[in-house]
């Protein structure tokens, strides 16, 4: 497996940004990572490419330690969530760079991305926009041919074209070298077309690991009529239970999201329901549904 | 190693250049001077003049403008390595953090080596130029033949050799600080004030035990701490018998030349062994770690507590010891609020 993080833990003076997070990505796969701000996204990304070493745990990429080690790192190709390069560099200078860094960058690779992207190879790294420079830092690791790619929030100040131009290009060496990726983004719609699997992390902690067709089997929503309205103790009372995630009225229609769909029917029969029907909910909506209640989220990644 | 060295030149060529500039400018001071003395009263017999004692009046000044611009250096070195959006870059490169800090210290320690091989060049030169009417006022003298054996070139080379092992020490030392402070410029700040505070702090104790045997050993420390770090006043004769030449001559080691050595393999080490321990973006706190911070707050306390003793002297204030607690706890209050600022500010 190209990826393989087990137990990672990480500390920043007392406070812990990784808690026991383990996960594995296929090769020649995406994979998602996501998680609220904060949630140990970056922490867990920045120590997979080597710039930060782990407290706890292991992270191995291609089946090796990474945290200096040249040779593995020179296979990870590494987009940050915003401009890291040397600001006062032309374009050209910094292929030149990445031509002496990375022996096997290519550069007539680059040219055939910039004939799409049009860059000026002639202007320096400060005169771009964000959305020049995400391009850009997106074709310079594309043209070294890495075996993983990893990439923090890539489309942040992107239009919907280069959007659309960058992830073509990852999905292109997905699949002609099968090139495996660990993406991280807010986008979450995004990442539910483009990933095979996603991670979701939490105030340091995982969540789940799963693909997204097993996560929307598992978060389910429904919406639900009962004979007789619900009292508010009852609610209050659907919400304490484990298997709820959220309950929520619009006058005689409630909907009620949970994580085990046939525990909750039981539940629900028990308390003169009428209809239950499932609601088909975006990766976005559990996402923001697992992310309520923070004393759920932390207790069980199992519950889901 | 070759892409990051080009790197690391790319960045400090403003520096390397204003260090060659620096040398052709002492250099070309030493030229000057050693003609006009031929202008005017060594023609004549009269006075002695000897390139050597020119040399090290020269490198006495030349240590104060390199030690500033070595601070500037190691700024600019580790500023974007550690506390920039480009630290990540750079430490994603297929790279070892030793191999980062190798490249920079091959940089920095390069641009040394050559500047002062420049130097050296310009000093020898002007010796040849020289030579043959220095002579000649020599024979005319007295002391001539005395002052010939000290007036060398190898004595020459051996002084920059000596003045160059002082300038590394400055700079292995401030980048050896830099895995000590978290913040570039806050490290080579401290670094420099670390650097004063010893004779700062001796200074104060050399006085408190005037009246007996210790605090005569305590200036004598002190004077030999300045003298060793900073190429402060060399006698020519005495420099003679101290240094490497001196050895080749009088099979004696100079302590000067050991203590230097010494500190320079000691920095390389602690560079190496904090650099494994902390690397550039490990820092716990202001410091290293929380228990050299609290060094810190120690040390500015202490320093603080010594502050009226200096003011006293300046301004003739009597009693001055009355004011040092305040002083002590002013400076600790100061320093402990800077440090929690920049604790709460982040990496």
């Amino acid at each position: 497996m190209p990826i393989e993080i087990y137990n990672a833990g990480k500390y920043y003076g007392d406070f812990k940004a990784l808690d026991n997070v383990n996960i594995n990505v296929q090769a020649g796969t995406i994979h998602g990572l996501i998680g609220i701000n904060g949630s140990g996204k970056t922490t867990l990304i920045k120590a997979l490419v080597g710039i930060h070493h782990i407290d706890e745990g292991e992270i191995k990429i291609l089946g090796e330690p990474v945290y200096e080690n040249v040779n593995i790192k020179s296979k990870i190709g590494y987009v940050a969530d915003r401009n890291r390069f040397f600001k006062s560099y032309t374009i050209d200078a910094l292929i030149k760079f990445y031509k002496g860094m990375y022996p096997s960058f290519m550069e007539t690779k680059f040219d055939e991305y910039n004939h799409k992207m049009k860059l000026n190879k002639k202007k320096r790294v400060n005169a771009l926009s964000k959305g020049m420079q995400m391009r850009l830092s997106v074709m310079l690791n594309l043209a070294r041919n890495p075996e993983v790619l990893i990439l923090d929030e890539p489309t942040s100040g992107l239009d919907v074209v280069a959007k659309r131009d960058i992830l073509n290009f990852i999905i292109q060496d997905v699949e002609e070298r099968g090139m495996s990726v660990l993406i991280s983004s807010h986008h979450l719609a995004e990442l539910e077309m483009l990933c095979d699997e996603i991670t979701m992390l939490s105030s340091g902690k995982m969540l789940y690991q799963s693909t997204v067709t097993d996560i929307k089997e598992k978060i389910k929503k429904m919406q639900v009529v009962f004979k007789i309205p619900l009292k508010e103790g009852t609610i209050n009372e659907l919400r304490q239970l484990d298997i709820i995630l959220d309950v929520s009225n619009i006058g005689s229609v409630y909907y009620i999201v949970t994580n085990n769909i046939e525990q909750a029917i039981e539940k629900l029969k028990g308390l003169d329901v009428v209809l239950i029907e499932n609601i088909p909910m975006s990766i976005e909506e559990i996402f923001i549904y697992t992310n309520l209640d923070k004393e759920w989220e932390h207790e069980d990644i199992n519950k889901i | 190693m070759k892409t990051l060295i080009k790197y690391e030149i790319k960045t400090n060529l403003p520096i390397i250049l204003i260090f060659m500039v620096g040398a052709a400018l002492f250099g070309g001071t030493l030229f000057y001077d050693s003609m006009n003395a031929y202008n005017s009263y060594v023609r004549l017999g009269t006075s002695s003049y000897m390139v050597i004692d020119m040399v090290s009046i020269i490198l006495h000044l030349a240590f104060y403008c390199s030690a500033i611009l070595t601070m500037v250096m190691v700024f600019f070195q580790f500023k974007q390595v550690k506390n920039d959006d480009i630290s990540e870059f750079i430490l994603s490169l297929p790279v070892t953090t030793k191999t980062i800090i190798i490249s920079k210290m091959m940089v920095g320690i390069g641009t040394i080596l050559i500047v002062n091989t420049m130097a050296t060049i310009f000093f020898i030169l002007t010796w040849v130029k020289t030579n043959f009417w220095i002579s000649d006022a020599r024979a005319l003298r007295f002391a001539g033949e005395i002052e010939s054996q000290y007036d060398t070139i190898p004595a020459i080379i051996t002084m920059v050799l000596i003045y160059t092992l002082n300038i590394i020490l400055v700079y292995l030392f401030l980048v050896m600080m830099q895995f000590v402070i978290k913040r570039a410029g806050a490290s080579v700040t401290v670094s420099l004030l670390g650097a004063l505070s010893i004779p700062y702090i001796l200074v104060f104790v050399a006085q408190l035990f005037k009246n007996s045997g210790l605090g005569n050993l305590i200036q004598d420390i002190t004077t030999r701490f300045i003298k060793t770090f900073t190429f402060y006043n060399v006698n020519t004769a005495i420099y003679q018998e101290e240094t490497f030449m001196g050895f080749i001559s009088y099979r004696k080691m100079g302590i000067r030349e050991l203590i230097l050595v010494f500190g320079i393999l000691f920095c390389i080490t602690t560079i190496f062994y904090m650099n494994k321990k902390v690397g550039f973006t490990e820092f716990r706190s202001f410091c290293y770690s929380k228990r050299c911070d609290i060094l810190l707050k120690m040390g500015v306390t202490i320093c603080s507590l010594i502050a009226p003793f200096y003011i006293a002297y300046i301004w003739s204030i009597q009693n001055y010891y009355i004011y040092m607690p305040i002083s002590a706890i002013g400076g600790y209050l100061v320093i402990n609020r800077f440090i929690i600022k920049d604790r709460e500010s982040g990496v």
